[in-house]
């Protein structure tokens, strides 16, 4: 499916709901609510709330992220708020500041079973230990041009 | 075709048909509507609303395209085209108006 795209010269202020990925390169204020992948690609900047699927910011965000499955907080990235999700990786190099928080989003009727926590889920079974975690790699959601990389948490 | 609509090889904003966009869209830069949009649009550049595009926003932009469904103001600073899967409820206003043969059109007209 292709993403809507929101390029750079483009201001957004409002509501985008919907199915399909978005992609930000311009700016939006306001509320992101999605079953797809949200993407704030360098250059872009979202301030408001998020609700999707996977999450990647590469941009500047400053708000509340929940994510189904995955937030990425890349290298480029400058983000402060909330972030909350079953899997979140902050790569090296990304500003953060807020709060974390490694759990389960509320469900919400999906076409898909939401996968029991400790079934062969790797999502799940990584959060314990941040080895694993940094090994682990999302489910290929991510839009292309945004590979992750392996992360590092430095303590 | 018209001469505008060989803009769409150039980059532009894309709202897909799945997304739905509803409040203030401002900015620079080409802008084509293949979902839905409610609000208000004001761009420098064209705006095209596309065959599969539903668009209930009061629309201002240099140049306008409506292929699909459009019901608001509509205000051009160049052109306002109708191509013939428009349909338009709404009051244009622009130099240049042109309703191809098909298209669905009720309201105002003023060229200004």
């Amino acid at each position: 499916m292709s993403a809507t795209e929101i390029l750079g010269g483009l201001r957004i202020e409002g509501t985008i709901c919907g199915s399909a990925d978005v992609v930000i390169y311009g700016e939006v204020k306001g509320e992101i609510n999605t079953e797809s992948t949200v993407t704030i690609a360098k250059g872009g900047k979202v301030e408001g709330d998020i609700h999707a699927i996977n999450i990647v910011i590469d941009g500047e965000f400053n708000g509340k992220v929940l994510g189904k499955e995955s937030i990425q907080v890349c290298p480029n990235a400058k983000a402060k708020g909330e972030l909350k999700a079953p899997a979140i990786m902050i790569e090296r190099g990304a500003q953060f500041s807020g709060n974390i928080e490694m759990a389960p989003v509320a469900a919400q009727p999906l076409t898909k079973e939401i996968p029991a926590v400790g079934a062969a889920n790797p999502v799940a079974a990584a959060m314990p230990n941040i080895e694993q975690q940094a090994a682990y790699t999302p489910a290929p959601q991510v839009t292309p041009g945004y590979v992750s990389t392996p992360t590092t948490i430095v303590s | 075709m018209t001469q505008i609509e060989q803009n769409t090889n150039m980059a532009q904003t894309v709202i897909m048909p799945e997304t739905t966009i509803i409040g203030k869209i401002t900015g620079v830069g080409d802008l084509l509507v293949k979902g839905k949009i409610e609000g208000e649009v004001d761009l420098k550049n064209t705006v095209t609303i596309d065959g599969t595009g539903c668009s209930e926003a009061t629309l201002k932009a240099q140049n306008i395209i409506l292929s699909g469904s459009q019901t608001g103001e509509t205000q051009a600073l160049d052109s306002i085209v109708l191509t013939p899967t428009g349909v338009v409820k709404s009051n244009l206003k622009a130099p240049v108006i042109s309703i191809e043969k098909g298209a669905k059109f009720s309201g105002a007209i003023e060229m200004t």
